[in-house]
C-alpha cells in the first residue's frame, strides 16, 4: 500500500530513538482523545498495550503504525471504522508534525500550514487501495466531490468561517449555510459516511475545537449552531445521494421526530434499566425453593469422594439458564412518544442480555431494526437512528396495528417458533382502524409465549380507540410504563 | 520482529495472510497477548490459528465453545470412576486414611481439558478458543483468570501455574457482544472476505491444477455472490470446494448452465439458491443475458 504522503512520513527517517517515546506518547494521547470524543471507549490498558506494540514495530511505514493502533486501541469492527475515519484527518497530521518537528527542530506551525491540502489530495488514492471496510461508505462521496477538495483554500475557508461566526451572523443565515456546504465540500474526500464522525472532523479541520487558536473569541453558542448546520447539511446530502427514496419512509422525512425528554422520571428509568440489565444477565440462574430434579451423578460422586465415597450431599443437575429467542415489536408512533425513550431503553437492555433478540419498529409498517439496536450506544441514539433510518411510515404516519400484524404474520413466519418469546411494546391504540386480530392470533399461536407491554394504566385500556382487551385475549398484557414496572419484567422474562 | 519472514512462513503453511493479519500475529507473539479475531463465518479465522501452530511448530489445542460450556468440559475434571475404584481397592487393605486421601486427589485422577492442557504443556502451544461468542458470559469470566495471569485455581490442588505461555487465539462471529473485560485483554483483528486477487491465490494454493484464469473468475463471481443479500454468503472453504468441483467436471468457463449446476456446492440455503439463480446475469457480469436469467 503506497501512500503519497509517505515521503513526508518516512523521509525524515525514524524519529531518533531518544525522541521516540515522546512521539509515541503524543500520538497515543491524541488518538485516545479523538477516539473518546467519537464515543469509542479507550482505557489506559489499551494505551499501554499500544505503546508496547509501537515500540515493537518500526515507524517507517504509516500503515503499520495505523494497524498497530487499530488492533490495540479499538475492540470492535464498528469502532475500528471510526478509528480509520479519524486517522487520516487528525492522527496523521499529528504524527507527521511530530516527525517533522523532530527532524527540523522547529515549532510546529510551519509544517502544520502546508499539510492539510497536501494530505487531503493524497488520501483519495490512499483509500482507494485500502483493504478495510470504509470503501462502501465512501463510494458516493468520492464521485460527488471530484476535484473540489483540492480546489478550496482551507486556510481561507477557516478564516472566513471564524470571521462570520465572530460577527454573529444569524446561525440560520444563508451565509452560514453556504459556508457549511463549502466546508463539507472541502472535506469531501475524507468523508466517512458516518455523519457524527464527519461533523467532528470538519470542526477540527476548521479549527473549531476547544483549544484551537482563535477559537476563544467565538461563543460556544455560535460553534454549536454551526455544528448543527453541518449535521443537517450532511444528513440532507446523504439522503439526496442515496437517491431513490424507498417507498417506506423514515419518520424524519414526514417532518416528525421521536420526542424525547417528556418522561419526567428519566433518571429513575435509567436506573431501573440498569438493574434490569443486571437481572437479565443472570436471569434463569436464580434458585427457587428446595432443589429438585434429576441428580448430577458426576458432581454428586465427586463430592462424595471427600467423604470416602459416601454421598452425603446430593447435587441435582444444574439448570441451564433459559435464554429464549426474543422477537420484540416496538411502537414508535407519536401517541406513545412519551414512552418511546422508555421502550427503546428496554429494547436496548434486552439486546445486551439476549444474543438472539430481533427487533422490529413500526408505525404503519414494520421494519427490522435489529442492526440499529446493535450499533446504538444508548436509547437516545437508537431513537435517532430509528427516526432517520427505519422505514416505519409510508402514508400518514399514524399507527396501524392491523396492517402491521398482517404484514408480520407473513414476514415473521420463519422467525417465530415455539421457542420464541414475542414481545409487543405499544399502547394498542389503532386510530379506529382494523385491529387485525386474526393476524395477531396467528402470530401468538406460533410463538411460545407472547407478552404485551402497555404503557397505559389498565383503567384506560378499553376507552377510546384502544383495543387492549381484544389483544389481551391472545397474550399476557402487562402495564409497563415506569421504573417500578420494570422490576417485574426480568422475572417475567426469566420465569416460564 | 520479522514480518516478511512470518508472512512467508504462513504462506508456506498454506495460509495467505494480508499485511494486517501478519502484523497482529507478530504483535501477539511479541507482546504475549491473546488475539480476538472477529469476522463472518468462513473467512479463515480458525485456519489462522492452525497455520500459526504449524509455523511456530507448536501443538494446537482447540476448545470449541457452545452454549452451556462449563469448566468441567473446558478446564478440568476429576475422574470419579477411577477414584471410586481406588476407594474400592483400598477396602480390603488397611492402608492409612491420609495416604488414601492424598492418592484420591492426585494428578493421576485429574482429567485435563483443553484450557488446562494448554497452560500445563511443557512445550508452548497455540490455544484456539473457537466461537467464543457462542459460550455464556460466565464462561468468559472463567477465561479471564487464565488469559491475564496464565493460572487456574483447582480447589483440591491449589493454584496451577502455567508451565509455558500459550499463544491464544479467540475467534468470534460477533453473534453477541463480548464483555469489555475480555476484549480489554486481547488484541483485536477483523477478518473479512479476501479481495478477488487474494482469493485467487488461495484457490491456486489449495486446488492444484486449477488454471489461473478460472481461479480469478471463480473469485470474482464469488465476490459478486457475496454482494447479494444472502442468508449465508459463501465461505472461502466453499469457493475452494467449488473450484474442486469445476476442475472435476472439466469446466473451462463459468456460464449460466455451469453456475446453475454447481451452485449447491457454494450455497446451502434454498432462498439463497433461488436469489442467485435469478440474478445469474448480474453475478456473471453479463448484462446482455440478465433478462433471460430473470425469466427463469
Amino acid at each position: 500500500m503506497s501512500h503519497p504522503g509517505r515521503s513526508a512520513w518516512g523521509g525524515s527517517g525514524r524519529p531518533a530513538p531518544a525522541d521516540a517515546p515522546r512521539g509515541i506518547d503524543g500520538l497515543l494521547l491524541q488518538a485516545a482523545t479523538a477516539l473518546r470524543s467519537a464515543d469509542v471507549p479507550v482505557g489506559s490498558g489499551e494505551l499501554l498495550d499500544a505503546s508496547r506494540a509501537l515500540l515493537a514495530v518500526s515507524w517507517d511505514d504509516e500503515a503499520t503504525v495505523r494497524e498497530v493502533l487499530a488492533s490495540t486501541l479499538v475492540k470492535s469492527a464498528e469502532h475500528r471504522e471510526r478509528f480509520l475515519a479519524l486517522w487520516d484527518e487528525l492522527l496523521r497530521h499529528q504524527v507527521l508534525r511530530a516527525a517533522l518537528d523532530a527532524q527540523r527542530g522547529l515549532g510546529g506551525t510551519g509544517a502544520g500550514d502546508e499539510l492539510p491540502g497536501e494530505a487531503g489530495a493524497g488520501q483519495g488514492d490512499g483509500e482507494g487501495s485500502d483493504p478495510t471496510g470504509t470503501q462502501g461508505a465512501e463510494g458516493d462521496g468520492g464521485s460527488g466531490g471530484e476535484g473540489s477538495g483540492s480546489g478550496l483554500d482551507l486556510d481561507e475557508l477557516m478564516r472566513t468561517v471564524q470571521a462570520a461566526m465572530g460577527e454573529g451572523s444569524g446561525a440560520g443565515g444563508a451565509l452560514m449555510r453556504d459556508l457549511a456546504r463549502l466546508a463539507i465540500e472541502a472535506a469531501r474526500q475524507q468523508e466517512s459516511g458516518v455523519v457524527g464522525v464527519d461533523v467532528q472532523r470538519i470542526r477540527r479541520m476548521l479549527g473549531l475545537t476547544r483549544g484551537s487558536e482563535g477559537v476563544e473569541q467565538l461563543s460556544d453558542e455560535a460553534i454549536r449552531a454551526f455544528t448543527e448546520l453541518l449535521r443537517q447539511e450532511l444528513e440532507e446530502q446523504r439522503t439526496l445521494r442515496t437517491g431513490d427514496l424507498p417507498p417506506q419512509r423514515a419518520l424524519a422525512q414526514l417532518g416528525r421526530d421521536l420526542s424525547f425528554g417528556q418522561s419526567p422520571d428519566e433518571a429513575a428509568v435509567m436506573k431501573a434499566i440498569h438493574a434490569l440489565r443486571r437481572q437479565l444477565a443472570v436471569a434463569g440462574h436464580s434458585r427457587r425453593g428446595p432443589r429438585s430434579g434429576p441428580i448430577d451423578l458426576r458432581r454428586t460422586i465427586r463430592s462424595s469422594l471427600q467423604t470416602g465415597g459416601v454421598p452425603i450431599e446430593i447435587i441435582p443437575q444444574r439448570e441451564h439458564p433459559r435464554r429464549p429467542q426474543l422477537v420484540a415489536l416496538c411502537d414508535v408512533s407519536t401517541s406513545v412518544s412519551g414512552s418511546a425513550v422508555f421502550f427503546l431503553s428496554v429494547v436496548s437492555a434486552l439486546a445486551d442480555a439476549f444474543s438472539r433478540l430481533r427487533t422490529w419498529a413500526f408505525i404503519e409498517v414494520a421494519d427490522e431494526v435489529t442492526e440499529l439496536c446493535l450499533h446504538a450506544t444508548g436509547p437516545r441514539q437508537l431513537g435517532q437512528s430509528i427516526t432517520t433510518q427505519a422505514k416505519v411510515a409510508d402514508h400518514t404516519g399514524y399507527t396501524d396495528y392491523g396492517r402491521v400484524f398482517k404484514q408480520l404474520a407473513v414476514d415473521l413466519a420463519d422467525v417465530i417458533d415455539r421457542r420464541t418469546t414475542f414481545i409487543v411494546l405499544g399502547d394498542a391504540r389503532t386510530n379506529g382502524r382494523d385491529p387485525g386480530v386474526e393476524a395477531f392470533a396467528a402470530l401468538t399461536s406460533r410463538a411460545g409465549r407472547t407478552l404485551w407491554l402497555n404503557p397505559e394504566p389498565e383503567l384506560y385500556w378499553n376507552y377510546g380507540d384502544s383495543e387492549s382487551s381484544t389483544y389481551a385475549k391472545w397474550c399476557e398484557m402487562h402495564r409497563c410504563a415506569s421504573a417500578s414496572d420494570l422490576t417485574g419484567l426480568a422475572r417475567l422474562l426469566a420465569v416460564d | 520482529m520479522d514480518r516478511t519472514a512470518l508472512a512467508a512462513d504462513l504462506a508456506r503453511a498454506g495460509y495467505l495472510a494480508d499485511d494486517r493479519t501478519v502484523l497482529v500475529s507478530a504483535l501477539a507473539t511479541e507482546l504475549g497477548k491473546p488475539v480476538l479475531v472477529e469476522g463472518p463465518a468462513g473467512v479463515g479465522k480458525t485456519e489462522l490459528a492452525k497455520a500459526l501452530a504449524k509455523v511456530t511448530g507448536r501443538e494446537l489445542v482447540r476448545l470449541q465453545c457452545y452454549e452451556g460450556l462449563d469448566e468441567a468440559r473446558a478446564l478440568y475434571e476429576w475422574n470419579y470412576r477411577a477414584q471410586l475404584l481406588r476407594i474400592q481397592a483400598a477396602h480390603g487393605s488397611d492402608g492409612d486414611w491420609g495416604g488414601l486421601r492424598d492418592d484420591l486427589f492426585a494428578e493421576e485422577f485429574l482429567l485435563e481439558r483443553p484450557l488446562l492442557q494448554a497452560i500445563r504443556s511443557e512445550q508452548p502451544v497455540v490455544l484456539l478458543v473457537d466461537e467464543i461468542d457462542k459460550a455464556d458470559q460466565e464462561f468468559e469470566a472463567l477465561l479471564l483468570e487464565l488469559l491475564s495471569d496464565f493460572q487456574v485455581s483447582i480447589p483440591e490442588l491449589g493454584t496451577v501455574h502455567a508451565e509455558s505461555h500459550p499463544l491464544v487465539i479467540l475467534t468470534s462471529n460477533a453473534a453477541r457482544e463480548l464483555t469489555e473485560a475480555l476484549k480489554r485483554r486481547c488484541l483485536f483483528l477483523t477478518l473479512d472476505y479476501p479481495s478477488p486477487e487474494r482469493e485467487r491465490d488461495i484457490l491456486l494454493e489449495h486446488v492444484p491444477g486449477l488454471p489461473d484464469g478460472i481461479a480469478l473468475r471463480i473469485a470474482e463471481v464469488a465476490q459478486k455472490i457475496r454482494d447479494l443479500d444472502l442468508r449465508k454468503p459463501p465461505a472461502i472453504s466453499e469457493t475452494i470446494d467449488w473450484a474442486h468441483t469445476l476442475l472435476l467436471i472439466g469446466a473451462t468457463q463459468i456460464d449460466q448452465a455451469v453456475l446453475r449446476e454447481t451452485l449447491p456446492v457454494v450455497l446451502k440455503h434454498r432462498t439463497d439458491l433461488d436469489l442467485v439463480a435469478e440474478r445469474a446475469g448480474v453475478v456473471l457480469g453479463q448484462t446482455a443475458s440478465a433478462g433471460r436469467a430473470g425469466s427463469r
